[in-house]
């Protein structure tokens, strides 16, 4: 089976302008006028206002380093409290390369020891999972109820973040998971890194709504890491040098899928041809042919993964599926954020800053009455238990979860509708 | 003049909070320039009170402290006005962002300066009522920075600028006395202080909250694309629609340069890449009156020769006209590391003249020029692309802005169509204005600001030499 073409993801450079001089700063920072029409879009000038924690501000800020008027460590605090969210990109009618110039940034300095460390941990199969034995630990004795309530401060946000219940998914390398029904093609399916160790359930749902619909799943030869935190905190090589191989690892199918979103995004923009998909765009575009039943799900709240929305541009595929459940109300709040504040790893190096942008989304999702936040990436996942917190309203899910139940409710009512048939 | 101690700056954080008063090198940096490049000065904080009593007491401090202070919005202006005086500090407004209410019934809201204008309008909109001022940078900028620069857009041909929307005024003096200037039920009989205020650039009082008028959103709107071989056409056929007795909610026009740069963008809107230029006509109004009035107009368009004409299809294409007119400004950046945007203003019936003067200055000048401008109110705006890095283009850009505007007075127009003085124009202002105009203005300024500190040097012209003390690209700024 092939492939759509898929649009490049920045649809740049159209006409026939004079290129930009590509001298000092290769990294785009010419590019900006200052116009100020990225404020809007950033999260975090949202929540505190201030020009120096905007995408023209960090510009600026930027600039002034590279121009000799500003040490960088001096402006560090304020670049560096950037979420990565990228919705400034399409704000942009300069089409300032902005992931570019805050990667290129973070490259020239040595990453906070959080950063380091998590990145170590991620792209470490054997320390990964030593990790995820740890958080799961953590979780079940509920000591990190504990810290979250008696802990050092910085202990405390980072385990609320933690999600109540836990549950590892490790298939053995090379799986194959084969498709019910007629088989429509082989899906090679991305894990990730901590998806399966904390969040396995997510997974276990995505591989069995791909087989209902008639996908055969197969597991990665070797665990790997995307490389996508590397790339965002500017060690590119890493970044580029994880996503191959774990591009090498899933091998090539009928399509390379991934349930988290930012997963996605990475190895797409490591390597467009490669085809990887985003789980629900791939559902969409290939059709749903798996019958749905109603949920008892009632008001859901679709809070997009930043990534599928402004690197991918596939954030619509995601309330198109779910709103073929009978019964569901998908909603997106206008006035939702662009980030829920994970930015990656910046949730547990800036806490204070991804919990009041947390907050706004929290608001803007109209946080009092009783709904479900689906989000389709696991930091996001993550970021979003902390701010909502011991809230008994309120559910924080993988979309695949809500489109696994209306899998089972229609499984259920054929069955029941087959047994009353047979009892007749 | 003081300066900005350590005192001052732990009494303001005990008074507003440690987060309200920020100078850190980051933040200070950041705001050494607004939209307007072409200067810069390092303020030796950022104040950002949290709420309107926090303002006031701001204001005071600083006052009572001698520090000088420019008040600042989101920063989107383009005239410098947001620049802060040498050894003074930035007043930022842009955390009072709450819209204190709106009155569907009467048509007008209350609002803290750091409303974002299109955040009102986006709220307003669910009673059928828009705020009709509509800069560029409407999704950015605020009202307390609209109400210091006068600001206008394209609507403002047909509706007026924001002096015409804004109906009452609760500002804060430099000694931290509060009054209400205008009245927001009628029009005032006494000195129009309200209208004083307005455009004055912050020194004569900083906005605590205005009332503004909201109108209702017109039934019906028609939006017109001509695409012409050359910019005079356009200017031509602006004139034809006018002379006509037709009063569009706004004509813009764009050059080929404008149109290449948006449609090169993100913001790219399908305009025709080879036109010289494209005029946007927007009708409103009753729906019979526009259906009846878009046939006449666009008669006269098409008597312009246009190799182009066409009406927006559905809401999305005039939302995609509209985005990519208004992120022209921002899509020029692709052309050169640095813009420098001017606004000037002409009678309609010299616009063909004076962009004919632009492109003169252009081919001596040696650098790129865009245009965009609101050809309805004869406000031209045209863009210089260069490199800032490169102190002698500074300084041919700098002269070419300077013809330009003295063009634009020849002609019998004006410094500034909606961009205010600021820092860019003050030492322009004699050529508009005579000495006792001059001196009446500096009166009036010192008359609420004996002292100074409100945002001192901006817009009042200023004794030779003491722009020196700003200089662009941070030669002098304070540290």
């Amino acid at each position: 089976m092939s492939h759509a073409p898929r649009p490049p993801s920045r649809p740049e450079g159209r006409t026939d302008l004079p290129p930009q001089p590509a001298d000092l700063l290769g990294d785009g920072l010419l590019a900006c006028t200052h116009c100020g029409l990225c404020l809007a879009a950033c999260p975090t000038h949202a929540v505190t206002k201030a020009e120096a924690e905007s995408p023209r501000g960090r510009l600026f800020l930027m600039r002034a380093v590279a121009e000799g008027r500003a040490e960088a460590e001096a402006v560090a605090p304020a670049v560096e409290s950037c979420l990565g969210c990228r919705a400034c990109e399409p704000a942009c009618p300069s089409g300032v390369p902005y992931h570019d110039a805050l990667a290129a940034f973070r490259a020239r300095r040595p990453p906070s020891p959080t950063r380091r460390r998590l990145l170590a941990v991620v792209a470490s199969p054997l320390r990964l999972r030593l990790f995820g034995t740890l958080l799961r630990f953590l979780v079940r004795t509920r000591l990190a109820r504990l810290a979250q309530r008696l802990g050092p401060r910085r202990w405390r946000r980072a385990a609320a973040t933690l999600p109540r219940h836990v549950f590892p998914f490790r298939p053995r390398p090379g799986t194959r998971f084969p498709a019910e029904g007629e088989r429509r093609g082989t899906v090679h399916l991305h894990l990730g890194c901590i998806h399966p160790e904390l969040l396995g359930e997510d997974l276990v749902d995505t591989v069995k709504v791909l087989t209902r619909e008639g996908w055969e799943v197969v597991a990665p030869k070797q665990p790997s890491c995307c490389g996508a935190l590397h790339a965002h905190a500017g060690r590119s090589a890493e970044g580029a040098a994880l996503a191959a191989e774990t591009l090498d690892a899933l091998g090539g199918g009928d399509a390379v899928v991934s349930a988290a979103a930012g997963c996605a995004a990475h190895l797409h923009e490591h390597d467009p041809r490669a085809g990887v998909e985003e789980l629900f765009a791939f559902l969409a575009r290939r059709g749903l042919r798996a019958p749905l039943g109603p949920t008892p799900a009632g008001r859901v709240v679709h809070a997009p993964p930043c990534h599928l929305r402004f690197v991918l541009g596939d954030d619509h595929a995601t309330d198109a599926v779910l709103a073929r459940i009978p019964g569901l109300h998908v909603e997106r709040p206008e006035t939702m954020p662009s980030c829920c504040g994970a930015g990656g790893s910046a949730f547990l190096e800036h806490p204070e800053l991804a919990a009041d942008v947390g907050a706004a989304g929290r608001d803007a999702g109209g946080g009092g009455a009783p709904h479900i936040v689906v989000a389709g990436n696991p930091g996001c996942l993550l970021q979003w238990t902390a701010v909502h917190g011991a809230d008994p309203d309120v559910a924080v899910v993988h979309p695949v979860r809500v489109l696994r139940r209306a899998q089972d409710a229609a499984d259920e009512a054929a069955a029941g509708g087959r047994s009353a048939a047979e009892e007749a | 003049m003081s300066r900005v101690d350590a005192r001052l700056l732990a009494a303001l954080r005990r008074r507003l909070g440690a987060d309200a008063v920020r100078d850190d090198p980051a933040q200070r940096i950041a705001c050494e320039s607004d939209a307007l490049t072409l200067f810069r000065s390092r303020p030796a904080a950022v104040v950002a009170p949290r709420d309107r009593d926090g303002l006031c007491d701001a204001v005071r401090m600083l006052h009572d402290a001698g520090v000088p202070f420019a008040p600042r919005g989101a920063g989107t202006g383009l005239s410098g006005g947001a620049l802060p005086p040498p050894g003074g500090v930035v007043l930022s407004t842009a955390r009072l962002d709450r819209i204190v209410s709106i009155e569907p019934d009467v048509g007008r809201a209350v609002v803290e300066p750091g409303v974002v204008n299109a955040e009102l309008s986006r709220r307003a909109a669910r009673f059928g009522l828009r705020y009709a001022p509509d800069p560029a940078s409407q999704i950015t900028c605020t009202l307390g920075g609209n109400v210091a620069e006068n600001a206008g857009g394209p609507r403002c041909f047909r509706y007026g600028t924001t002096t015409h929307h804004v109906l009452a005024l609760e500002v804060v003096l430099a000694d931290g006395r509060r009054e209400v200037w205008g009245n927001p039920t009628a029009e005032s009989d006494d000195l129009d202080l309200r209208g004083l205020a307005i455009g004055s650039e912050g020194a004569l009082a900083v906005v605590v909250s205005a009332v503004v008028r909201l109108l209702p959103i017109p039934e019906a709107v028609e939006t017109l694309l001509a695409a012409y071989p050359d910019v005079a056409s356009s200017c031509h056929a602006v004139a034809d629609v006018v002379a006509a007795g037709f009063r569009p909610a706004a004509m813009e026009v764009m050059d080929r340069l404008a149109i290449r740069a948006v449609e090169d963008s993100h913001w790219r809107a399908g305009l025709p890449t080879d036109a010289g230029s494209v005029l946007i006509v927007e009708l409103e109004g009753a729906a019979e009156r526009v259906a009846a009035d878009v046939v006449e107009v666009e008669a006269l368009l098409r008597a312009r020769g246009p190799t182009r004409l066409e009406r927006a299809r559905d809401e999305a294409q005039r939302r995609a006209l509209w985005k990519g007119r208004k992120g022209a400004g921002g899509a020029l950046g692709r052309l050169a590391p640095d813009a420098y945007v001017m606004d000037g203003v002409v009678p309609r019936s010299r616009l063909a003249e004076v962009m004919a003067f632009v492109a003169e200055v252009e081919a001596e000048t040696g650098l790129p020029v865009a245009n965009l401008f609101h050809a309805g109110d004869g406000n031209i705006h045209p863009h210089f692309a260069y490199d800032a890095r490169d102190e002698e283009q500074v300084a041919r850009v700098e002269r070419a802005g300077a013809r330009i505007l003295r063009k634009c007075l020849e002609l019998g127009g004006s410094l500034s169509g909606e961009h205010g003085i600021g820092l860019e124009k003050q030492h322009l202002l004699e050529l508009q204005f005579d000495t006792a105009t001059l001196e009446a203005m500096r009166r009036i300024g010192a008359a609420f600001d004996p002292n100074g500190v409100l945002n001192p040097d901006k817009g009042l012209p200023l004794p030779r030499g003491c722009a020196e003390a700003f200089h662009r690209h941070g030669r002098a700024s304070a540290r």
